[in-house]
């Protein structure tokens, strides 16, 4: 399933997510991350996601079922999510 | 779902970073790559990675395909096995000892090759030519692969090259002009179509590679080819099923809607290769071809074609370690 994860923390725990989140999806912009994941994949992230919160931290996770169900403009220089290729 | 290929064409590092991948470009751009997200790597460009980078991919059996100057396939970096059965080696093993079995599966093999080929010449019949003929000759072929009582191989490898050749001939007229295919030529690619289909047929292997090494089957023993020949035979084998389905169908996409023009080539020492814009469009064309669904008779869900080349490969484990009947991939859909 298409997965959106936004956050919003103290600086100093950016890092702990950011670390998180790039093993599983695309760094698209600070704090925001996309990609296609497994229902699986998605628990665990979000199990994981809550091993590590603490009061002050919020962190957001969008689903759709497939990628079929959002369309997305992209204004500015960035590449289209979701590119196999470098 | 299946998770997504990856292809790297810049030149640089790839490195172990925080737990993921990450690629710093010589052009000075950085990119991570999500590690539990990433299928297979396939290395275009010329990329520098060290032992820390190759267990990070090992720990998450990730296969490398390494493809060098012009994308050469170079070979293939593979994670330590997790499926480690030397028992389905065994197996596998006998039923290559035993020219009774082996003779079956090759025919298998064949068969479902013949039958995709077949099943692409009735799709552009009345479409792009009348290829009556081709459709009646690969109908026969395939009749005698299943029918006849034969004890070589070769005489099956006989039927194979017979089939490829009456279905290389219809490129010609399937492809848009000026594409033309007078002759199926490799080492190297005499032309442009030529070199479009050697390009994709590599791929073709290198996806099969992939979907070998998630089993415990030994890539290298292979029924059709004999093993030892070149390359890893099994391989080799289950790319000529899906030959026909991948490669064939994109190389036709590509050229008859216009993705990619004669201007996409570049001559060089006799031969005739892709050029970097012209495999990137290719590539793009060859990733979606995976991602591409259809409803599975059996599996009673939508599967897609990279996820079948994975059942095809299940399908002959379980005939070798089981019995089962080995269900060799023929286009039904």
């Amino acid at each position: 399933m298409l997965v959106i994860v936004v956050y919003d923390v103290p600086a100093e725990r950016t890092r702990v997510y950011r670390k998180l989140l790039r093993q599983k999806l695309e760094h698209i912009q600070n704090s925001v991350f996309y990609g296609n994941l497994t229902e699986g994949q998605v628990t665990k992230l979000k199990n994981q996601i809550d091993d590590q919160l603490v009061p002050e931290d919020s962190v957001m996770v969008f689903e759709a079922e497939t990628q079929d169900y959002v369309d997305y403009t992209v204004f500015g220089s960035a590449e289209r999510p979701g590119s196999r290729f470098t | 779902m299946t998770k997504p290929n990856h292809h790297i064409f810049a030149d640089g590092d790839l490195k172990r970073n925080e737990g993921t991948l990450r690629i710093d470009t010589l052009d000075g751009e950085t990119e991570y790559l999500p590690v539990e997200s990433v299928d297979t790597l396939y290395l275009h460009g010329q990329i520098t990675f060290n032992t820390r980078a190759l267990g990070l991919l090992n720990e998450h059996g990730i296969p490398v395909h390494v493809f060098g100057w012009k994308d050469h396939y170079r070979g293939s970096y593979l994670p330590k096995r997790d499926h480690i059965s030397g028992d389905t080696v065994v197996q596998q093993v006998r039923a290559y000892d035993d020219p009774a079995r082996r003779l079956s599966i090759a025919e298998d093999f064949v068969a479902a090759s013949i039958h995709n080929m077949r099943a692409n010449v009735r799709y552009y019949d009345d479409k792009r030519g009348d290829f009556t003929g081709a459709l009646n000759r690969l109908e026969g072929l395939k009749q005698r692969v299943c029918d006849d009582d034969r004890d070589s191989i070769d005489e099956l490898r006989g039927i194979e090259a017979t089939a490829r050749k009456a279905y290389y001939r219809c490129f010609d007229t399937i492809l848009r002009d000026p594409f033309e295919l007078t002759q199926r030529e490799y080492n190297p690619p005499t032309s442009e179509a030529n070199a479009l289909i050697s390009f994709l047929n590599g791929m073709v292997y290198t996806s099969c590679v992939s979907a070998i090494r998630q089993t415990a089957l030994d890539p290298t023993v292979g029924f059709l080819h004999e093993p030892g020949e070149r390359r890893f035979t099994l391989s080799l084998d289950i790319a000529d099923i899906f030959k026909p389905l991948l490669a064939d169908r994109v190389a036709f996409r590509v050229v008859n809607r216009q993705h990619i023009s004669i201007d996409d080539f570049e001559s060089e020492l006799e031969g005739c290769l892709l050029s970097e814009d012209g495999r990137l469009a290719v590539l793009e064309e060859f990733e979606k071809m995976l991602d591409e669904t259809i409803e599975h008779p059996r599996l009673n869900r939508k599967v897609s074609y990279k996820t079948l080349v994975r059942t095809d490969v299940y399908s002959l484990k379980k005939h070798l370690i089981a019995n089962e009947p080995y269900r060799a991939t023929e286009r039904w859909w």
